[in-house]
């Protein structure tokens, strides 16, 4: 086992743990308001630093090999099968755990402002510590099954925040939404791993952590299951559980309705970490995937089918939340496209950048309904630009992060991403990510347009947020803007210090660069004009069917209702609960054996009725038995 | 020969006795078959050459006992003999039960049915039983007096009625 | 004939006077019934064991069926004059 034991690994988890401990228990009776907020901060905070301190202790290693492991405790030991719960600090997990620890404790500080007063306040930041505590878990795990307990428990933090407000029971239900859908998913990532184990346990070599796996893996190439590889099989059933978990088609139905959370809750979970689970795992299990293919290809075929689809229903919502959301999942689809491509580390840029405007955007929009006191419609905002100036300034440079300007961000990990799918995905993959990043500035200069620039639609008057919430979008701001171009040669060589980057540039890269470039711009330019009420309205009405059809996101949920969910009820009612829950079990199995004792217990009374001659008659009978059994 | 005859034709007298007398409703008639099966078991013995069990059999079961049955029988009045019988379904249990135990006990002994007895008539052999009686099993047979004096004791205690003192 | 036919003998008689011993409802035919299969005992005894001890044995066995006799009647007749009946039926004190 190389890697240097490091021990400071296991606080960088204990600490959001130990907040959620405070927060949990003593809450709102103990702690009050200001020193829940103040712990809650504090723990993410002592987190990062640890981070930080291991980060920095990583980089003085030479680089090749950059490893630091930490083992808590054996975890299960049955005969040969043991798994210990050790944790794995490398450059990949490096990453996840800075950004995972540094957003979040931006987010920690600006909920502090927004969640001021609310009912919750205590519970609330002992959830979000617990789930900071969980998506480490995932991180920084060293074999899959600790990352699969960190990837469950990311899931219920997901349903215990999204259902926050419980009392609502449409919010509660958009929580129970998150969590089956992701459960649905888990099912195949947890056969997956299961065949994995047992495919490598088969051969004599259960050890299941990472070094192991990668240097076992090979072994699985020629085995077939089903008639299908294994490598490939195990590959696509745990990117199942990824398009469950990371907001994929056909599982991302989630993610919409998972706006009813609290904003910062949308911004930290499904903007920067929880939903980059799944391009963390395949991060992980690179070499994995790189022996499968196929699963590569299907996985870089939903990725862009997902970042097109979502961006095509993002362009017509009305809900501002909506539109971040439905972009999350498009930019979702393009760190899936990037992994398809065998570019993982490129995903790793894109996950990054994509933490830190997306992360900026959502804050930004809570900033908005902050100010406009609960409302989401961007329908009846505009005009904000005056009112919220500093939250405008902020989310323009989300904005242009986002929409692929050149410098920012943004374009140096959606420009990389696209020059790797063009290489290894052909042109029309390409083409259509080009598509999707033209819609993209499209929506989300529709969102700013609406909500900031031209007249007041709506007749309620904003108010700027507190610096609370303003300093973390700042700082995210800085990052957003500055953030691609200082880490993208620096991320890519610690990541892959093997392969060579960057410096070879493709011949037709600079075209490429310069046709999304353009794209971009003219999906901005577009927005404009577009977007006016008596276009906007034009155009609604002569493609109404179109219209329609793209604004109820193409009734895939009632689809889902329709085909899954009814049959489901309909089967769980008349079958299961009528038939054998209440018949079988209740009626035949509890009751029957009640009445059946209660007879029995009749009949055999009979027996001690006194009589004399009876009892002799039972004596000879139990004679007989008796004999009989010995004979 | 004669002998193999007799033998079985004693059983087979006890047999029928026994059987007629589960049939009998007045219980003075069964104990008259009762008295027959038992002079029947009487001569089986005699057939097996065991003349003193034979003669003892008569004095003192034929004799003795079934006296004292019938003197009961006699004793007791005719109101306590009121004849509920019992139920169609404990009769048939009941001839199930013993025919069960027959089954089982026919099968267990099937082995025996390679060892061949043939019964002779044999002399008198009381000397042998008397040296047995008061030899080997001397303890035994004090001990039998004590028995039947405890059984004396005990009945005549039961039947005491209790004078009010 | 076999030592079969002659325990046969005996195992026919104690099951028909178990049968009885069963089915009658009166006490003192259950006791006489009782008499009947220690008689069947008695028979087995002395015809499977040829020798004179078995004998000996069926003597005393004898005596022990005769006290038996007499205090199975005695008890029989107390309880007789207790319940004022003699069918085993009517007498269900013991009923729990």
């Amino acid at each position: 086992m190389e890697g240097n034991f490091y021990p400071l690994l296991k606080w960088i988890l204990l600490a959001p743990l130990a907040g959620f401990a405070l927060n949990g228990l003593l809450g709102k009776k103990f702690l009050g308001e200001k020193a829940g907020g103040g712990i809650g901060a504090l723990a993410i905070f002592v987190s990062f630093v640890f981070a930080c301190l291991a980060f920095s202790d990583l980089l003085n290693l030479p680089a090749e090999h950059r490893l630091l492991r930490d083992i808590l405790y054996t975890w299960i030991s049955t005969g040969t099968f043991a798994v210990d719960a050790a944790l794995r600090f490398d450059p990949l997990s490096a990453v996840m755990a800075l950004i995972v620890t540094g957003v979040s404790f931006l987010i920690h500080v600006y909920s502090t402002g927004y969640m001021k007063g609310d009912a919750g306040y205590n519970r609330y930041f002992a959830y979000l510590n617990l789930f900071v505590f969980f998506m480490l878990t995932l991180v920084l795990a060293d074999n899959p099954l600790l990352m699969f307990v960190g990837w469950e428990g990311v899931g219920l933090c997901s349903y215990l925040l999204i259902g926050f407000w419980y009392e609502d029971p449409e919010k509660a239900s958009a929580g129970k939404k998150a969590f089956i859908t992701n459960r649905v998913g888990d099912a195949g990532f947890l056969i997956g791993l299961m065949l994995l184990m047992a495919l490598l346990a088969s051969h004599g070599l259960p050890a299941m952590d990472f070094a192991s796996l990668e240097k076992n893996a090979p072994l699985l190439s020629p085995i077939t299951v089903l008639g299908i590889g294994a490598p490939t099989l195990i590959c696509l059933l745990l990117f199942f559980g990824a398009t469950g978990k990371s907001a994929q088609f056909p599982l991302y139905v989630w993610l919409p309705d998972a706006m009813a959370g609290p904003t910062p809750v949308s911004a930290l979970i499904h903007a920067a970490t929880m939903v980059t689970a799944g391009v963390y795992m395949l991060a992980r299990l690179h070499f994995l995937y790189e022996l499968a293919p196929k699963a590569l290809e299907v996985v870089m075929l939903v990725g862009c089918f997902t970042a097109f689809f979502a961006a095509v229903i993002g362009l017509v919502q009305k809900d501002i939340k909506k539109v971040l959301a439905y972009s999350t999942v498009s930019q979702l689809g393009y760190m899936f496209m990037a992994a398809g491509a065998g570019a993982f580390s490129a995903s790793i840029f894109h996950l990054a950048t994509h933490a830190f405007f997306k992360a900026l955007l959502f804050l930004g929009a809570g900033s908005v309904i902050h100010g406009m006191s609960g409302e989401q419609d961007m329908l009846k905002m505009g005009g904000l630009k005056k009112e919220m100036p500093f939250t405008f300034l902020l989310m323009a440079a989300g904005w242009l992060a986002i929409a692929g300007v050149p410098g920012l961000s943004g374009f140096y990990s959606k420009d990389l991403i696209l020059e790797k799918v063009f290489e290894h995905g052909g042109p029309l993959v390409w083409g259509f990510g080009v598509l999707t990043a033209g819609m993209t500035a499209f929506y989300t200069t529709r969102l700013l347009i609406l909500t900031f620039l031209r007249d007041k639609r709506g007749p309620k008057h904003a108010h700027e947020s507190p610096l609370s919430m303003t300093l973390p979008m700042a700082v995210l701001g800085v990052l957003a803007l500055a953030g691609g171009f200082l880490l993208k040669d620096g991320l890519l060589a610690f990541l892959e210090p093997g392969a060579a980057h960057g410096a070879e540039q493709a011949p037709h890269a600079a075209k490429l660069m310069m046709i999304s470039v353009a794209a971009g711009l003219a999906g901005i330019a577009a927005a404009f004009p577009l977007t006016r009420t008596k276009t906007a309205v034009f155009l609604k009405n002569t493609m109404s069917h179109i219209h329609e059809l793209v604004f109820q996101k193409f009734y895939v949920d009632e689809l889902y209702g329709l085909l899954i969910i009814r049959p489901l009820r309909s089967i769980s009612d008349k079958v299961l609960f009528g038939l054998v829950d209440a018949g079988l079990i209740d009626g035949s199995l509890v009751n029957g054996s009640g009445r059946a004792c209660s007879w029995a217990g009749r009949k055999l009374s009979r027996l001690q009725n006194g009589r004399l001659d009876v009892y002799a008659l039972v004596f000879a009978i139990g004679v007989a038995v008796m004999l009989f059994w010995i004979i | 020969m004669i002998l193999t005859a007799s033998i079985y034709l004693c059983a087979a007298l006890a047999a029928l006795a026994t059987l007629l007398m589960m049939f009998q409703r007045d219980p003075v008639k069964a104990a008259m078959f009762m008295l027959t099966a038992l002079l029947a078991t009487a001569g089986l013995y005699l057939a097996l050459s065991a003349q003193l069990l034979a003669a003892l059999q008569v004095i003192l079961y034929a004799g003795a006992i079934m006296t004292l049955f019938t003197v009961a029988l006699m004793a007791t009045p005719q109101a306590w003999r009121d004849k509920p019988a019992p139920g169609r379904a404990l009769k048939v249990l009941g001839l199930a039960a013993a025919a069960v135990i027959l089954a089982e006990l026919l099968k267990v002994s099937y082995i025996l049915r390679s060892v061949k007895i043939s019964p002779e008539f044999s002399e008198t052999g009381t000397l042998g039983v008397a040296r047995e009686l008061f030899g080997r099993f001397a303890f035994q047979f004090e001990l039998l007096s004590l028995v039947i004096i405890a059984s004396i004791v005990g009945a005549v205690a039961l039947a005491m009625k209790r004078r009010p003192a | 004939m076999s030592a079969y036919s002659l325990s046969a003998i005996s195992f026919v008689l104690f099951a028909l006077a178990a049968a009885g011993f069963l089915t009658c409802g009166n006490l003192v035919r259950m006791l006489m019934f009782l008499e009947l299969m220690l008689n069947a005992a008695n028979i087995a005894l002395v015809a499977l064991g040829q020798s004179a001890g078995s004998q000996a044995y069926a003597i005393m066995l004898l005596a022990v069926a005769a006290a038996e006799a007499g205090v199975g009647l005695a008890l029989i007749m107390t309880l007789a004059a207790s319940f004022k009946t003699l069918e085993a039926e009517n007498i269900k004190e013991l009923k729990g």
